[in-house]
């Protein structure tokens, strides 16, 4: 599955002159920056193409869901509204809020990426995974907007980019797969849909190293119980809303204080 | 039960849309149009908090049920399983032993029936 998306970094000429050709060993650097990371995601895709099949798809569907749509919070937050035959656009709506992390990911993944031809940003832009994105950082969630790339070519760095998210990719599919053909002999099971709410809690740990970090999640979990039967998944919008205040007045709380500390960043990443 | 295939195809035809569309906001926008200062700031927090959001009340929802007992509750497991993932996975800073440990604590406390 990795083929057809390799030729569109690989063939393009640069503009800034630099070697042609694609960059293979930045790509298996990025690959070996996801290291055991990949192991989750195919455990994540395993149980979404479980929750896929339960959830009252077919093995097709299940399967265009997990290989075309590419994205865990997406799919498992539509699920339900599907499993319900809900209006296509409250899906939509719902995806679209669920998935609204990305929207922010795409700033920092622009930036990262200027001056490349916009056919291949949007191929990149397309492939970001949190996994990936945080492995291509150097796995650190907290400050990992805040590295610096330095003078890596920006080819490399797209190659190296292509490499982690490849990979989970790769991990994603295989584990979605696998989770569509056995659906059938695992029970169906409320608990076992719970793993999928786990793997989802395992990607938040790691993010809650800063302050701002933390009571961003404090106040959006609040919101989002207090706000749980909302039509339109309003309290989760409201939640995310929530946090964002909540993450802005910590800073500015500890702004106003010079001696307190600076947000950390996430310990006991191996370092890559 | 099972859903249409009209229905379903033109669902996963739409989410496609909505991915693609979201994970590529900024590509396509000038530079000056990329957040910056505050709002950059306070931007990055949304996808903790929306991950948050999706997954609190299910964990806390033996809990949260009407006339739900604290015995019950806690055999439920749900909830300290979400704990133990969530702690795990921010002393490992990495999300597998996080998940690893949460399954465990479910499949200890309540099952997976």
């Amino acid at each position: 599955m990795e083929a057809p998306l390799k030729p569109q970094a690989s063939t393009t000429a640069r503009p800034d002159g630099a070697e042609q050709g694609f960059a293979w060993d930045a790509f298996a650097s990025g690959s070996q920056a996801i290291g055991s990371t990949v192991a989750g995601t195919f455990c994540w895709g395993l149980v979404t193409g479980v929750a896929m099949v339960k959830g009252g798809l077919t093995s097709s569907q299940a399967l265009g869901m997990v290989v075309l749509v590419y994205s865990g919070t997406a799919q498992l937050a539509a699920l339900p509204l599907m499993s319900a035959g809900a209006a296509l656009t409250a899906i939509w709506v719902t995806a679209l809020l669920a998935n609204l992390r990305f929207v922010v990911y795409s700033a920092v993944v622009a930036t990262e990426f200027r001056g490349l031809p916009l056919a291949q940003r949007l191929a990149l832009g397309w492939m970001t995974t949190d996994t990936g994105l945080a492995a291509y950082y150097g796995r650190s969630a907290g400050g990992a907007w805040e590295a610096s790339t330095g003078d890596e070519p920006v080819r490399r760095r797209a190659a190296r980019f292509l490499g982690t998210n490849v990979t989970v990719y790769a991990g994603w599919s295989i584990g979605s797969i696998i989770g569509v053909a056995l659906a059938g002999l695992i029970p169906d099971s409320p608990r076992i849909a719970f793993v999928g709410v786990l793997a989802i809690m395992a990607l938040i740990g790691p993010m809650l190293a800063a302050r701002p970090a933390l009571a961003a999640a404090l106040a959006a979990g609040i919101v989002a119980i207090v706000g749980r039967g909302w039509p339109w998944r309003m309290g989760m919008f409201a939640a995310i809303a929530a946090g964002i205040v909540a993450a802005v007045a910590m800073a500015a709380v500890a702004a106003r204080r010079p001696t307190a500390p600076s947000a950390p960043s996430v310990p006991g990443g191996p370092p890559r | 039960m099972t859903v249409s295939d009209g229905y379903a195809w033109a669902a996963i035809g739409g989410l496609v849309v909505v991915v693609f569309v979201t994970r590529n906001v900024f590509m396509a926008l000038p530079r000056r149009f990329q957040p910056s200062g505050t709002l950059e700031r306070a931007l990055r927090v949304a996808p903790l908090a929306a991950l948050v959001a999706l997954t609190v009340p299910a964990a806390a929802e033996a809990w949260l049920a009407p006339g739900a007992g604290w015995l019950e509750a806690w055999h439920d497991g749900r909830l300290p399983a979400a704990v133990v993932t969530v702690a795990v996975a921010r002393a490992a800073g990495t999300p597998f032993p996080g998940l690893a440990a949460g399954i465990a604590v479910l499949l200890a406390i309540g099952g997976l029936g």
